[in-house]
């Protein structure tokens, strides 16, 4: 935009950048807003699936979960996020122990999300899920145990 | 490529022959821990005309108090450079004007990335006073006046005797934690000195315990806004030395998520620009249409910012069937909201003046300063890596490089607006045509890499990425280094902020585009 | 008595997380029974203060960026009333650490936040800033900022998604809501704990060019 050197001819550039400018903003006015308003749209909005939150155990048919106690997961895991308790359980049909879960348990505030835990579980007994709602107000909380 | 091995003795005249004879790009300088052969550094050099690449490397086997001469005066972002290896491995550069710690505090004990260092708390506790900066450490001289009367003169180490402010490090105009530490004369800046290391959290170092598939994670937090293109160069780096061929849906895939996550990039440049210069209203708009980008990324790959997508052989996710549809959507609608941008904050006349002719950085400046990236080609250097060293699929496509010649911030901010236009360029060209196949080549369990060292470059959102392997054969590397692309640009600050005000501080700052985290590592 | 339950339009009580620590809470600081008066100013005042939160503009990495989108357009912070971002401390009413936190910003965070005004709240915002987050085994990195400033919301994420901040700022309301205003039951340091002395300064550096005599 070359700036003329006469008055008028900046008047008329000074004129119009500011229409150029009134433009836009009426554009603006009548184009449809893109706030998101939450939390009044919880039960509509959409959250991708893959959208990475919380790690949870899923469930088959019985209610029980998949895992085996292998541990690579929890050594894995970049930052020890990840806690397994096992306890040795004997079969009465057989009579071998064999190791089974106790505890497993997931720190949501060390999680750094880099799906190394779920990509290395041999049973696919873990996942993500996108629930994202966790805010607490006491560090203990944040603590889960993931079996119930 | 294998660095070359050259004497403590023939250092000096041997790089002074190399710069006289073009090599005028000092791309690194990597400080190694040979344990038993000693310490030392790598120096990586290119010809910026011929694109010829070398690297030449020197030990010292004194590890009480090694020493190496110094190259700053034949390359000026030598001096961070050789700062950093200072402050992480205790060689001192023999000539160096200014040879302090760079990013940790000046009372730390001990240089970190060195082998045998001792991690322990008891040594450097969490010290909660704030430490006192070098230019307010008094030097003391005993002089005598013309009464011949002896007296104590202190002076100021770093300033002298000018009036000094503080700027940072918490700051809204900062782009993250850098502090700044100017001395003014009026409204004008006669020095500033630069601190980092606020957000330095060790990453190298800590990438010596993990194993391969585990340091991906982290390549995504040093410059969240190029994350992609950092993860890339990682993932090619290992690649490379794995001898591993990753698909062509693979290549197609990453180098339109690059493209993408750069125009994401310039999109926060221009918001964050026009937010400093005092326009909101940019910055609500750079803003809006990114959101638009962020869904894409989050419905492919489930981030929005850390996107944790490329992993060693190929993605982590295959593309969902409706990616294309998005893209192409996306596409056209960006090119009209360019025209937006341009009414409202480009072609404002309060923009021109505050940012033509502001913070000139010559094409000599640039090259010796080793700013890549937009910065460079706003200043007339044709410094892209997707042109000289093409990767993935860039020497497929068409595309232009972008090159200004005044290097001032107008030009500066219009090199990154135009390449918002050339990268969807590139995806329109790409994206009807991905082929099938596997989105990811089988690897073993466990990554092991051959001996030897490896090095690949990337062209980032800011500038050219490069990553360097040095393997000894384990599942975890030896010593692993990251080329930041911001350094150099904050390096090259004291010599473009030359005669300017403090207003033109943050205009420079702004268009400079540099992110903390991937300064300070 | 009847427990004062905190109120916010559009997500029921019951649909919060950890509302065991917020119910001790209340139980603490309603001990002594109130004069009905000074509830209902305590419940005015608390209306308003709990919607007009402002938080300072400190944001040390990745998180920050999120931190930025939800004051963008599409999930705005001003409808919650959290307007604008102060820039100096003294008028911020809270600090949402968004970001790592290394030893060498650990002492320039303390003091930020001893130089913010009473009543003040602190928001640990992602992983890094709740435990040190990837980060956990670096040499440089504070493992969590509940090590040197009392912490008042946890959001988990890395990084946390817009919606979660915001969710995170809603726990923060439920907890103002609750606190007495009114006889600093609710203060973080007891008035018995203030330094009631006079603080003097004994290492002024000397300013420049300044002669003195030196045999």
């Amino acid at each position: 935009m070359e700036f003329n050197k006469t008055y008028i001819g900046r008047v008329l550039c000074t004129i119009k950048s500011l229409l150029t400018g009134l433009k836009t903003t009426l554009t603006e006015f009548f184009t449809r807003k893109v706030t998101e308003q939450y939390p009044e749209n919880r039960k509509t909005q959409h959250i991708s699936d893959r959208h990475r939150a919380m790690l949870y155990m899923p469930l088959d048919e019985n209610g029980n979960n998949k895992c085996i106690a292998c541990g690579l997961c929890a050594n894995n895991c970049p930052n020890g996020t990840i806690t397994i308790k096992t306890k040795m359980v004997t079969d009465e049909e057989t009579g071998k122990s064999k190791k089974v879960l106790d505890e497993y348990m997931y720190d949501l505030g060390c999680c750094m999300y880099c799906q190394i835990c779920v990509n290395v579980c041999p049973k696919d007994a873990i996942a993500f899920n996108n629930q994202f709602e966790n805010a607490v107000f006491d560090r203990k909380k944040l603590i889960i145990k993931l079996n119930k | 490529m294998s660095p070359t091995f050259i004497t403590l003795d023939e250092f000096r005249p041997r790089m002074e022959e190399l710069r006289r004879s073009g090599m005028d790009f000092l791309r690194d300088i990597i400080g190694m821990d040979w344990e038993a052969d000693g310490l030392g550094a790598i120096y990586a050099l290119e010809n910026s005309s011929t694109k010829e690449n070398i690297q030449i490397a020197v030990r010292c086997a004194n590890r009480e108090k090694p020493q190496i001469p110094t190259v700053c005066d034949m390359w000026s972002v030598a001096e961070f450079y050789e700062r950093e290896v200072y402050d992480f491995y205790g060689i001192e550069f023999s000539g160096h004007p200014d040879m302090r710690r760079l990013f940790l505090r000046n009372d730390w004990v001990g240089y970190p990335l060195r082998k045998d260092y001792d991690e322990s708390e008891a040594i450097n506790p969490i010290r909660m006073e704030s430490e006192t900066p070098e230019d307010l450490q008094r030097q003391t001289e005993i002089e005598e006046d013309e009464a011949r009367e002896l007296f104590v003169k202190q002076t100021n180490k770093i300033f002298g005797d000018q009036y000094i402010i503080n700027i940072g490090p918490q700051h809204p105009a900062t782009h993250g934690v850098l502090r700044f530490r100017l001395a003014l004369d009026g409204e004008e800046i006669r020095k500033i000195d630069v601190h980092c290391g606020y957000i330095h959290r060790g990453i190298e170092k800590l990438s010596e315990k993990l194993t391969y598939p585990q340091i991906l994670a982290f390549t995504d937090r040093l410059d969240y806004l190029s994350a992609h293109q950092n993860r890339h160069a990682l993932c090619m780096c290992i690649e490379k030395a794995m001898g591993l061929e990753v698909t062509d849906r693979t290549q197609y895939i990453r180098t339109i998520m690059d493209e993408l996550q750069r125009i994401d990039s310039h999109l926060l440049f221009l918001s964050c620009a026009a937010m400093d210069l005092g326009a909101i209203t940019a910055f609500i708009y750079g803003f809006r249409d990114r959101e638009k980008i962020l869904d894409i990324f989050e419905e492919v790959t489930g981030g929005r910012l850390i996107q944790n997508y490329n992993v060693i052989g190929g993605v982590q996710a295959d593309i969902t069937p409706d990616f294309a549809k998005k893209v192409k959507e996306y596409c056209q609608y960006q090119k009209k909201k360019i025209n937006e941008y341009n009414d409202v904050f480009t072609n404002n006349t309060i923009t021109r003046k505050r940012m033509i002719g502001v913070g000139k950085l010559s094409l000599e400046d640039a090259i010796s300063y080793g700013c890549t990236g937009g910065t460079g080609r706003a200043s007339g250097w044709a410094c892209d890596v997707r042109k000289r060293h093409p990767y993935a699929l860039y020497d497929k496509v068409d595309f232009k490089e972008i090159i200004y010649t005044n290097g001032d911030c107008y030009d500066r901010y219009l090199v990154r607006l135009d390449e918002i236009l050339e990268s969807i360029h590139i995806i329109e060209q790409l994206i009807d045509n991905i082929p099938e196949g596997d989105y990811k080549v089988k690897t073993k369990p466990i990554i092991r890499i051959p001996e030897g060292q490896y090095s690949t470059s990337v062209e980032g959102s800011r500038g050219e990425f490069g990553v360097f392997i040095e393997s000894h054969g384990d599942k975890s590397p030896y010593r692993i280094k990251f080329r930041p692309m911001g350094l150099p640009l904050v390096a090259a600050m004291h010599k473009i902020l030359k005669g300017a005000k403090i207003a033109d501080l943050i205009a420079i700052g702004a268009t400079l585009d540099y992110v903390i985290p991937d300064i300070d590592r | 008595m009847e427990m004062k339950k905190p109120v916010i339009k559009s997500i029921p009580y019951e649909e919060f997380k950890d509302n065991e620590t917020l119910e001790a809470l209340i139980q603490e600081l309603n001990k002594e029974r109130t004069n009905v008066l000074v509830g209902k100013l305590d419940d005015l005042i608390n209306w308003g203060r709990s919607n007009s939160l402002w938080s300072l503009t400190f944001a040390t990495s990745c998180c920050g960026i999120e931190f930025m989108a939800v004051g963008a357009a599409r999930y705005d912070f001003a409808r919650f009333g959290f307007e604008v971002t102060r820039n100096s401390p003294r008028q911020a009413d809270l600090i949402m650490v968004a970001g790592t936190i290394t030893h060498k910003m650990a002492p320039v965070l303390k003091r930020l936040y001893d130089q913010m005004a009473e009543p003040k709240y602190v928001v640990a915002v992602g992983g890094c800033a709740i435990s040190g987050g990837p980060f956990k085994g670096s040499y440089h990195v504070l493992n969590g900022v509940d090590k040197i400033i009392p912490v008042d919301v946890y959001i988990p994420g890395c990084p946390p998604r817009p919606e979660a901040m915001l969710y995170g700022m809603m726990q923060l309301q439920r907890k103002v809501k609750v606190e007495n205003f009114f006889g600093d039951k609710n203060r973080k340091h007891k008035r018995s704990e203030m330094p009631s002395d006079p603080i003097i300064v004994t290492n002024v550096p000397i300013s420049q060019n300044e002669n003195s005599e030196e045999k």
